[in-house]
C-alpha cells in the first residue's frame, strides 16, 4: 500500500515536471489562488523575495518572465505548493524587471489534474522603498500584556531584529515610536507602567523624560517629529476603553479629553496655545508638514464619553507653527471635514514631498485601529481633491499608516488577514496619486502569519538599521536614569 | 569494585528519591501539577519550534513545553518530576563521588541539589525550563568529571560551555562555576583551567553585546527562569549553589583523618539533609492548592466536584473569597444559585463578581463566569487577557475558549486561527478539529445546544460591556435571550449579595413571570419578604412559598427576643437561619 502511494506521489510530481515543460493540456479557469496575494501588485525594486503559496495545489511550477530574464521555480507542500526564491535569483529578476513588469505563469497539479492558470503580472517600480520598517509587536489585547517590543525588519531580506524589548525593562509596556525624517539616529518612544517615561534617542545618546506636568492632562502621547529635529508634537489624552457586547469592532478606545502640545528638545519645555487646548474640544494626533511650518491635528467636539462614544466625529485641522519663535498661528484652518460626511478622520500623515495628506476615514471616534469600517483616504493638498484609496483598502481595519521617504510607498496596518491580528501592507502611490494594490510584508516561512500571534503596530519606515547599542542604551536609561522633568509654557 | 559500589549507592539513592518525590507530589499537590500544563502549549509548528530553539535557552524551553503538556494526565506530572529529580541525584552523585566523598556520605550530598529543586518546583513564578536546564547542566558536569585526562577534560569543558549556554541559558554559567570549583578542589591550577572562564566571559560578553541576553541583570543568574524578578531569595539560589556546596563538602571529607570526626561529620550531614528534606516536604504538603483543585473541576465541568472541593477548603481558617466564585458558578450551572447560595458563607459581591485587577488567574476565572452568564464578548476578552499572560506560548484552555467565543460571535476567521494552532498540539488536536464544523455555518452554530444558546444572548443591540455595571449587561442578555435563565440567576445573586433591594425590585419588575424568571428561587423569595416589611403588600405580586413565609414569621418572633441581648438567642438564630438571605442581610459584612 505504501509502495503504491509512493508511486502515485512520484507520478504526480513527474506530471508536474512535464507541465513545467509546457506539456500540460488543461487550463484552469482564472488566476491562481495564492497567499499572500501578490497578483497584479506594484512592488519596489529592493523588496525581499515575494515567497508565496499556490493554494489548493500540491505541486506547482511557476515561471517568472521579464524582459531578458526568465526564472522557473518548482514548489510543493501539504497545504499548497510553496514557491520560495533564492535571494540572488530574486535580485536578478528584480533588476531585470525594474521599471517594467514580471509575468507570472503558474502550472499546477490541482483537483487531480495538471493545468495552467491564467497568468498574472507584478509591476516593479523604479522607486525603491526605505530599507527598514520599524514596528511594535504586541498582542492585540485589551489591558494586559506580556512580551512586547519594538522591532525592525530589513525590507530587502527577511532579517528582523529588536530595537528594544520589554524583556530588558522588567516587562513594562512600550509604545508610540517615531523617527525624525525616518532616521535611525533620532527616535522617540514611550514606556508605560514600570519605568514609565518618554525616551528620546539622538545620535546614540538617550534622554529619559518625565512628561507629565501639572498643566497637562496626561503624560505625552502620539509623537511626531518636527523635520528640524528640535521639536516633537504630541497629544495629551485622557483615554478610556470599553468592550462591545456584540459588535465586530470588539474594543472601543475613546478620549474623554485631549490636547495637542509641542515639546522643545533643547529647552525641555512643553509648548501649546489655547487653540490647541480648547476646553470644548478634543485635539489629538498632531503631525508637522515636511517643511515644519504647519501643524496638522485632529479635533472633535468634546462629548459625554463613554455614553456618546459613537457620536464623536473628528476632523482634520491645521495651524501654522514658527520654529524660530516657537509660536503658533492665531487661526485654525479646516483641512478635511469628515464630520460633514457623518464620519471621522484620524492619523493625518503628510507625504515627505508635501503633496498629499493620508488619513484614516472611519465611522466615528479617533481610535480607528479597532474599527472595521476604517479605510485610508488621501487628500491632494494642491487641488484639495480627497478620495478613498480603494485599491489599498479592504473590508477590515485599514488604519495606521506612514510614508516612505520618496513619497512613493505607504505602509498600512490592516486586520484583513484574519480579522484580529494587524499585518503591514505596502502600496505604491504613483506620481499622479494613483494607488497600487496593497501587498503583505513578505516572509520566508509561508506559515508565519498563521501561527504568529502578535500584531504589527505602528509600522514606520526607517532609512537604516537602529544599532544594537541603542537597544542597550534605551533599556539602561529607562531603568537607571531618574529622568528630566519637563515644564509647560503657554504661548 | 569500589567504583561499582559507589555507582550502586548513587542509583539506589536516585531510585529512593524518585519514589519519595513521586509519592509526595502525586498525593500532596496533584492539582498544582495539573495546573502547570496550562502555562504553555507545545506545538508541532515550524515557526514556534525554530523561534524557540533559536533563542538562548531555547532547547530547555522547548523540552519543558513538551513535557508539561503531559502534566494534564493523572500522575504524569509527578512521574516526570520524579524522574528529573532522580537524574539530578544521579549526576550530583557522580560529581561528589569524583570530588572524593566516601560512599557513606554520597547519598546526602547527592540529594541536596534535588531537594533544592523540589523546594522551588511549585513556585508559581518559576518557568519549568529551569529544571530541564539544571538537569542538562548537571549531566554535562557529570560527563566532564568522568574524563580522566586533565587537558582533554578542559578542552571538553571549554567546548561544552557555549553549547550548554545556547541550549539551557544561564545554567551554562553554573556549569563553568562547577568546572572551576572542581579543578580548584583537585588542585589543577595550570593554564588549561584558565581557558574555560575566558571562553565563558567572551561568550557571555558577545551574548550581551548582540542582545541575545535581553537583560543581563537577570538572565545570567538563578533568576533567569523566573517570571517575576524580585530580590533573590535563598530558596531561588539553592538550586544553583547546592551542587558546588556538595562538592566542597565532599572535598572536605577527604581532609578528615580521625574516624570519630568522620562519623560526627557524617552524622551532622545526614541530620542536616534530613532536616532540609523534611522541611521541604512539609512546605510542599502545606502548599495551598485550593484554586488549582477548584479550577481543575471547573475545567472538567464537574460541578459537584467544585462544590465538594469548596466544602473541603471552607473548613480552613483562611477565607478565600475567590473560592466562593467557583462555588457560585457551580451552583449557577446546576440551576441552584439563588436556591442554595446562602447554604454557604458568602462574602459580599466579590463572592461572585470582582474586578480581575489584571491578574491572570482571576482573568481565567472571570472568563468562566462571563461565559456561564452569556456575556460572550467579555468572556472572550478575559480569555484573551489570560492567554496573553501565559508564561509560555499559549494557555490551551484559554485558546479553546477563544475558539468557542469567536465561533459564537461569528468571528470565524479568528476562531479558525486558534483552531489551526490547537490542531498542531498533542492533546487538543482532536477537539480543535471537531470545532471546524461550526466555521462559517451559522445554522449549525444556532442548532448547537451550547453555542446556539450563547449566540442568542448576543443577538441584540450592541452596548459597551460593564460601563453601566455588569447587572445591566445581564439584563441586556436576558432581553436578548430570556431562555438563558442562568443569567437571571446571576443577576438576582448579584443584587442579593449587594443587598441591593431596589435593584432587585427593578429586575423583578421586568423579568418576573417571563421565561427568564418564571418562579422565584428561595433566596429571592426571602428578599421579597423582607422588602415587604418596608413596602407593605409588595410580596403579594409574587408567588411565595408558604413554608418560607412561615419560617420568616418564626424568625421575626425569635429575632424580637434579641433585644434581650441574650447571646444564646443569637447563636440559636444563626444556627437556625444561616442558610437564608435574612441572616446574610442582617449580619454579613459586605466589605469583605
Amino acid at each position: 500500500m505504501n509502495k503504491l502511494s509512493t508511486i502515485f506521489k512520484v507520478a504526480a510530481f513527474a506530471a508536474a515536471l512535464f507541465a513545467a515543460f509546457n506539456l500540460s493540456g488543461a487550463t484552469f479557469e482564472g488566476q491562481p489562488d495564492i497567499f499572500p496575494d501578490y497578483k497584479d501588485v506594484t512592488i519596489p525594486p529592493n523588496i525581499a523575495p515575494l515567497n508565496f503559496r499556490v493554494n489548493n495545489a500540491k505541486d506547482a511550477v511557476v515561471t517568472f518572465e521579464t524582459a531578458g530574464y526568465s526564472l522557473k521555480i518548482k514548489g510543493r507542500g501539504e497545504n499548497g505548493a510553496d514557491i520560495r526564491f533564492r535571494i540572488r535569483k530574486w535580485r536578478r529578476l528584480l533588476d531585470a524587471a525594474r521599471g517594467g513588469e514580471i509575468t507570472v505563469k503558474v502550472t499546477a497539479v490541482a483537483d487531480g489534474r495538471i493545468g495552467d492558470f491564467e497568468p498574472f503580472s507584478i509591476k516593479v517600480s523604479e522607486e525603491p522603498i526605505d530599507k527598514f520598517l520599524a514596528y511594535r509587536l504586541i498582542d492585540p489585547g485589551y489591558e494586559t500584556w506580556n512580551n512586547m517590543g519594538i522591532y525592525q525588519r530589513n525590507l530587502e531580506n527577511f532579517r528582523q531584529t529588536a530595537v528594544v524589548t520589554n524583556s530588558q525593562t522588567d516587562k513594562n509596556c512600550m509604545n508610540c515610536h517615531n523617527f525624525c525624517n525616518r532616521s535611525p539616529q533620532k527616535m522617540v518612544m514611550h514606556m508605560r507602567a514600570v519605568h514609565g517615561c518618554t525616551l528620546v534617542l539622538d545620535n546614540g545618546k538617550v534622554e529619559k523624560l518625565n512628561t507629565k506636568t501639572p498643566q497637562t492632562i496626561s503624560a505625552l502621547v502620539y509623537p511626531q517629529w518636527h523635520p528640524s529635529g528640535r521639536f516633537i508634537a504630541f497629544s495629551v489624552n485622557d483615554t478610556g476603553q470599553a468592550f462591545h457586547s456584540c459588535d465586530a469592532n470588539r474594543i472601543e478606545v475613546y478620549d474623554m479629553d485631549s490636547d495637542v502640545v509641542v515639546y522643545d528638545t533643547e529647552t525641555h519645555e512643553i509648548i501649546s496655545c489655547p487653540l490647541l487646548m480648547d476646553t470644548l474640544r478634543c485635539e489629538t494626533f498632531p503631525t508637522f508638514s515636511p517643511d515644519g511650518t504647519t501643524l496638522y491635528f485632529c479635533s472633535a467636539q468634546r462629548l459625554h464619553i463613554p455614553e456618546e462614544f459613537d457620536d464623536a466625529r473628528y476632523d482634520i485641522f491645521s495651524v501654522s507653527f514658527d520654529a524660530e519663535s516657537r509660536t503658533f498661528g492665531s487661526r485654525i484652518d479646516t483641512v478635511f471635514c469628515a464630520s460633514e460626511l457623518g464620519h471621522s478622520a484620524s492619523f493625518p500623515r503628510i507625504s515627505p514631498d508635501g503633496r498629499r495628506l493620508l488619513f484614516t476615514f472611519s465611522d466615528y471616534g479617533n481610535f480607528s485601529i479597532w474599527h472595521k469600517a476604517a479605510d485610508l483616504w488621501m487628500t491632494d493638498l494642491q487641488d484639495g481633491h480627497t478620495a478613498a484609496l480603494d485599491a489599498v483598502n479592504s473590508d477590515d481595519v485599514d488604519s495606521y499608516h506612514s510614508w516612505s521617504g520618496n513619497s512613493r510607498w505607504i505602509v498600512v496596518s490592516s486586520r484583513r488577514g484574519d480579522g484580529l491580528y494587524t499585518r503591514p501592507y505596502f502600496a505604491y502611490i504613483a506620481e499622479d496619486g494613483t494607488p497600487g494594490k496593497a501587498f503583505l510584508l513578505p516572509q520566508k516561512d509561508l506559515d508565519y502569519y498563521d501561527s504568529f500571534l502578535k500584531s504589527y503596530n505602528i509600522p514606520e519606515f526607517v532609512t537604516g538599521r537602529v544599532k544594537p547599542s541603542v537597544r542597550r542604551a534605551l533599556a539602561r536609561e529607562a531603568i537607571k536614569s531618574p529622568g528630566t522633568d519637563l515644564t509647560f509654557l503657554q504661548r | 569494585m569500589k567504583c561499582s559500589r559507589t555507582r550502586l549507592i548513587v542509583v539506589v539513592t536516585a531510585i529512593v528519591a524518585a519514589v519519595a518525590a513521586f509519592l509526595m507530589l502525586a498525593l500532596a499537590v496533584p492539582f498544582k501539577l495539573y495546573s502547570l500544563e496550562q502555562n504553555q502549549l507545545f506545538l508541532w509548528d515550524r515557526h514556534y519550534i525554530l523561534s524557540t530553539i533559536c533563542s538562548v535557552g531555547g532547547i530547555s524551553r522547548l523540552l519543558s513545553d513538551f513535557l508539561l503538556g503531559f502534566f494534564a494526565v493523572k500522575y504524569a506530572g509527578a512521574a516526570i518530576s520524579a524522574v528529573l529529580l532522580s537524574l539530578l541525584v544521579l549526576f550530583s552523585g557522580k560529581a561528589v563521588g569524583r570530588c572524593g566523598a566516601p560512599d557513606g556520605c554520597i547519598p546526602p550530598l547527592a540529594l541536596v541539589p534535588a531537594i533544592a529543586v523540589l523546594a522551588v518546583l511549585l513556585d508559581p513564578a518559576l518557568h519549568w525550563d529551569e529544571v530541564i536546564s539544571l538537569v542538562a547542566a548537571f549531566a554535562a558536569f557529570a560527563g566532564y568529571v568522568s574524563i580522566e585526562n586533565y587537558k582533554t577534560r578542559c578542552a571538553a569543558g571549554t567546548l561544552l560551555f557555549p553549547l550548554l549556554w545556547l541550549a539551557t541559558g544561564a545554567e551554562g554559567l553554573l556549569f563553568t562555576i562547577c568546572v572551576l570549583l572542581y579543578e580548584f578542589l583537585k588542585g589543577n591550577f595550570s593554564w588549561p583551567t584558565a581557558i574555560q572562564p575566558v571562553v565563558t566571559a567572551a561568550v557571555l560578553f558577545a551574548g550581551v553585546r548582540l542582545s541575545w541576553v535581553p537583560d543581563p541583570r537577570w538572565d545570567l543568574g538563578p533568576l533567569s527562569h523566573y517570571e517575576w524578578h524580585g530580590e533573590l531569595s535563598l530558596g531561588q539560589l539553592m538550586p544553583w549553589i547546592s551542587l558546588p556546596m556538595s562538592m566542597v563538602l565532599a572535598a572536605l571529607t577527604t581532609l578528615l583523618r580521625r574516624k570519630g570526626v568522620k562519623i560526627a561529620f557524617a552524622t551532622v550531614l545526614y541530620g542536616a539533609v534530613l532536616l532540609y528534606g523534611v522541611f521541604t516536604a512539609v512546605a510542599i504538603c502545606r502548599t495551598d492548592q485550593s484554586f488549582e483543585e477548584l479550577d481543575w473541576h471547573l475545567k472538567a465541568r464537574d460541578w459537584d466536584g467544585v462544590i465538594a472541593s469548596y466544602e473541603k477548603y471552607s473548613r480552613s481558617p483562611d477565607i478565600k473569597v475567590i473560592n466562593d466564585v467557583f462555588l457560585n458558578i457551580a451552583l449557577a450551572e446546576k440551576g441552584e444559585l439563588c436556591e442554595k447560595m446562602f447554604n454557604y458563607e458568602q462574602h459580599g459581591l466579590s463572592s461572585l463578581y470582582f474586578n480581575y485587577g489584571r491578574n491572570v488567574r482571576a482573568a481565567s476565572l472571570m472568563n468562566e463566569l462571563y461565559y456561564s452568564a452569556g456575556a460572550v464578548a467579555l468572556s472572550a476578552r478575559m480569555a484573551f487577557e489570560a492567554n496573553v499572560n501565559a508564561y509560555g506560548h499559549l494557555n490551551p484552555r484559554m485558546t479553546q475558549r477563544l475558539v468557542q467565543t469567536n465561533i459564537i460571535l461569528g468571528s470565524y476567521e479568528v476562531a479558525e486561527k486558534y483552531i489551526k494552532l490547537l490542531e498542531k498540539s498533542i492533546f487538543y488536536r482532536k477537539w480543535a478539529t471537531s470545532q471546524r464544523q461550526f466555521l462559517g455555518d451559522d445554522e449549525r452554530v444556532a442548532g448547537d445546544s451550547e453555542y446556539g444558546a450563547k449566540r442568542l444572548c448576543t443577538d441584540g443591540a450592541n452596548y459597551l460591556g460593564e460601563t453601566e455595571g455588569f447587572d445591566n449587561d445581564l439584563m441586556e442578555i436576558l432581553r436578548n435571550n430570556p431562555s438563558h435563565t442562568i443569567s437571571a440567576d446571576y443577576l438576582m445573586a448579584m443584587y442579593l449579595l449587594e443587598r441591593d433591594m431596589d435593584g432587585l425590585a427593578l429586575a423583578l419588575d421586568e423579568f418576573y413571570g417571563t421565561e427568564a424568571l418564571a418562579t422565584l428561587p428561595k433566596a429571592v423569595q426571602e428578599a421579597v419578604i423582607i422588602t415587604s416589611e418596608v413596602k407593605p403588600g409588595y410580596m403579594e405580586q409574587f408567588e411565595i412559598d408558604r413554608r418560607i413565609f412561615s419560617r420568616y414569621l418564626k424568625l421575626r418572633r425569635e429575632a424580637g427576643d434579641l433585644y434581650s441581648n441574650d447571646q444564646q438567642i443569637l447563636y440559636k438564630l444563626t444556627a437556625n437561619y444561616m442558610d437564608t438571605f435574612w441572616l446574610y442581610a442582617m449580619f454579613a459584612d459586605n466589605d469583605e
